[in-house]
C-alpha cells in the first residue's frame, strides 16, 4: 500500500511534467527517423540488401524500437548517482523503513509510462495515418509471451541502471562509465539495425549481453519473429539476468552503504 | 570588440583553471568526449557493414563526413554546448539578473560563460584522424580547399548556434524545458548523414533540417572535392537569418524575463 502510494505521488509529479515528458520522446524519434531514412534510401536502391526484412518490415521494427526506448529503458541512474548519492538525499532513503530499491522501482515507473503512453499515441496516428501498415499478427499464447518479455526487460534494465548509479559511492563523476554504458547499450541492443543484420561477431557477443534482452528481443517478438519456443528460450535468459543483476546490485549496495558519508542532510 | 575579445580571454583562463583544479573529471570527461566520436565512426561502420555505400557516398566518403562531423561539433561543444546547457539553471536561480545589468551583451555572456575544454581533445583527435585517412586513401586536399573548409566549418558552427540559442531562448517562459538541449543534441545528428540520403522525404521535413545537414556536410564537400557552390550560398544565407534572429528573439525574451529574487 505505502509503495502505491509512492507510485500514486509520483505519477502526479510526473504529469505536472508534460512537456519535458515529450521533449525526451522526440530524442528517439529523431534517432530513429535518421537510420529509417538511412534504409528506405538503401533499400530503394538494393531490395536485397537487408535479406530477411523489407522497408515496412524495418519502418516496424525501428516504431516499435521506439516505444521501447521509452517505455523500458530506466534512467534511475541519474537520481541514484547526482541526486541521492552526491547531494545526500540518500539519508533520507535509509532512516526510512522503505526498502530502497522498490522506492526508486515505484518513483521510475510512472516516468515510464507516462513516456510509454506518448510512444504508444505515436503508434495510434501511425496506424490511423497509414492503416494496414502495422500489422500484429500475434495469437494469444505469441501475444501474452511477449507481454512477460517486455515486463522482464524492464526489470532488467531497472536492476542494472541501479548498480550504475549506486557506483557513485566510489566515483565522484561516474558520467565516463555511464556514457561507455549507454554507447555499448546503442550498438548491442539493436538501436542502430535489428541485431541479424549486424556483423556475425557483434550479433554473437550481443547475445552474451544483457542488452538485447532490453530492446531488441521485446521489439521482435511484437513483430512476431519468434517462436514459442524462442520467446521461452529469451524469457529464461531474462530471469538469469534480472536475478544476476539483483544479487550484484544488493551487494554493491551494502558495500556502498557501509562508505556513504551524508553532509548536513 | 577589444572589450570582447579581452573578456572572452578571461573566461577562457578562469575555466581553464577550473579544469586544472578538478583533473580527474577532465579526464573522465574527455573519456567521454572521445568514446562518443569512436561511437560515430562505428556506427557508420555498422551500417556500412550491408551497404557498402548510400546515396552516391562510398563508406570512405562516409567515415570523412563522420570525422569532420567530429571535428567540428567538438569545437561547438568546446565553445557553446555548456553554456546553453546551462541557461535554464542561470534562468532559474536568478542568476541571469548579474548577467543582464552588465554593460556587455547579455547573450555574449550566458554564452561565452562556459568552456567544455575536453572536447578540444575530440577534436584535435579527429583532425590527427582525418589526416591520417586522406593519406591513406590518397585523396589531396588544397590549401585553398583547406581554408574554405576551415571557413564554411566556422560558418557552420555559428549557424548551429544561432538555431541553439532561438531554441534554449523559450526556457526563459518555461524553464522546465531544459531536456531541449538533449532534443539539439539529437537533431545535430543529421548532419552525420549527406544531405542526398534525405532526399526522398517530404519536402517540409528536408526544410526542418536542412540547416543542421549543411553546417557540417560544407566542410565535407569541399575536402571531398564535390561541388558545394549552391550548398555554401544556401548556408551563408541561413547563418546571416539564424544568427540576426536569434539576436532579436533573446532580446524579445528577456522582456518577459522575471528575476527569482536575485
Amino acid at each position: 500500500m505505502k509503495y502505491l502510494r509512492i507510485f500514486l505521488l509520483t505519477s502526479e509529479r510526473a504529469s505536472e511534467f508534460r512537456g519535458r515528458a515529450f521533449v525526451w520522446l522526440l530524442v528517439p524519434i529523431i534517432n530513429t527517423f535518421v537510420l529509417f531514412a538511412y534504409w528506405n534510401w538503401a533499400l530503394s536502391y538494393n531490395k536485397t540488401v537487408v535479406p530477411g526484412w523489407d522497408i515496412s518490415q524495418l519502418a516496424v521494427y525501428y516504431i516499435f524500437l521506439l516505444i521501447a526506448t521509452v517505455l523500458l529503458v530506466s534512467h534511475v541512474e541519474v537520481d541514484v548517482s547526482d541526486r541521492d548519492i552526491k547531494e545526500g538525499r540518500f539519508t533520507n532513503y535509509i532512516t526510512k523503513s522503505f526498502s530502497y530499491y522498490w522506492l526508486k522501482f515505484f518513483e521510475e515507473l510512472p516516468y515510464r509510462l507516462l513516456q510509454g503512453f506518448f510512444g504508444i499515441l505515436i503508434l495510434v496516428l501511425v496506424i490511423l495515418l497509414f492503416p494496414g501498415f502495422i500489422k500484429l499478427n500475434l495469437n494469444f499464447m505469441q501475444l501474452f509471451l511477449s507481454l512477460v518479455l517486455l515486463c522482464l526487460s524492464f526489470f532488467i534494465s531497472f536492476n542494472l541502471k541501479m548498480i550504475l548509479g549506486l557506483t557513485s559511492f566510489w566515483m565522484t563523476d561516474s558520467s565516463g562509465l555511464r556514457n561507455a554504458h549507454e554507447i555499448i547499450m546503442v550498438i548491442f541492443a539493436g538501436f542502430i539495425m535489428p541485431l541479424t543484420l549486424m556483423p556475425e561477431i557483434v550479433s554473437k557477443i550481443a547475445s552474451f549481453l544483457p542488452f538485447s534482452y532490453i530492446i531488441y528481443y521485446p521489439v521482435i517478438a511484437f513483430q512476431n519473429k519468434l517462436s514459442t519456443l524462442q520467446s521461452l528460450q529469451v524469457i529464461g535468459i531474462q530471469i538469469f539476468w534480472i536475478v544476476l543483476f539483483y544479487f550484484l546490485y544488493k551487494f554493491v549496495f551494502k558495500k556502498g552503504v557501509k562508505k556513504f558519508t551524508g553532509v548536513g542532510t | 570588440m577589444k572589450k570582447y575579445f579581452k573578456v572572452y580571454l578571461t573566461i577562457m583562463k578562469a575555466n581553464f583553471s577550473m579544469l586544472l583544479a578538478f583533473r580527474s573529471n577532465f579526464y573522465t570527461h574527455t573519456f567521454s568526449a572521445l568514446i562518443w566520436g569512436a561511437f560515430q565512426i562505428i556506427t557508420i561502420l555498422l551500417l556500412t557493414s550491408r551497404t557498402g555505400s548510400i546515396a552516391n557516398w562510398s563508406r570512405e566518403d562516409l567515415i570523412i563526413l563522420v570525422i569532420v562531423f567530429n571535428i567540428f561539433i567538438g569545437l561547438f561543444h568546446m565553445i557553446f554546448s555548456t553554456s546553453l546547457r546551462n541557461l535554464p539553471e542561470i534562468i532559474h536561480q536568478g542568476e541571469l539578473d548579474s548577467l543582464i545589468t552588465l554593460p556587455l551583451s547579455s547573450q555574449f555572456l550566458v554564452t561565452t560563460r562556459s568552456i567544455y575544454y575536453p572536447s578540444l581533445i575530440r577534436t584535435i583527435v579527429s583532425v590527427a584522424l582525418l589526416i591520417y585517412l586522406l593519406s591513406l586513401l590518397n585523396i589531396q586536399v588544397s590549401l585553398s580547399a583547406w581554408i574554405l573548409t576551415i571557413f564554411t566549418g566556422l560558418l557552420g558552427l555559428v549557424l548551429l548556434y544561432s538555431i541553439w540559442m532561438i531554441v534554449m531562448t523559450f526556457c526563459i517562459w518555461n524553464t522546465k524545458l531544459s531536456n531541449l538541449f538533449d532534443f539539439l543534441i539529437t537533431l545535430n545528428g543529421f548532419s552525420r548523414f549527406p544531405e542526398t540520403m534525405f532526399q526522398s522525404l517530404k519536402s517540409i521535413l528536408i526544410v526542418l533540417i536542412l540547416p543542421f545537414i549543411f553546417a557540417i556536410n560544407l566542410p565535407a564537400l569541399i575536402i571531398l572535392n564535390r561541388p558545394f557552390i549552391s550548398e555554401l550560398i544556401f548556408t551563408l544565407i541561413l547563418t546571416v537569418f539564424f544568427f540576426l534572429i536569434s539576436i532579436y528573439f533573446w532580446n524579445f525574451a528577456l522582456k518577459s524575463y522575471t528575476s527569482a529574487s536575485s
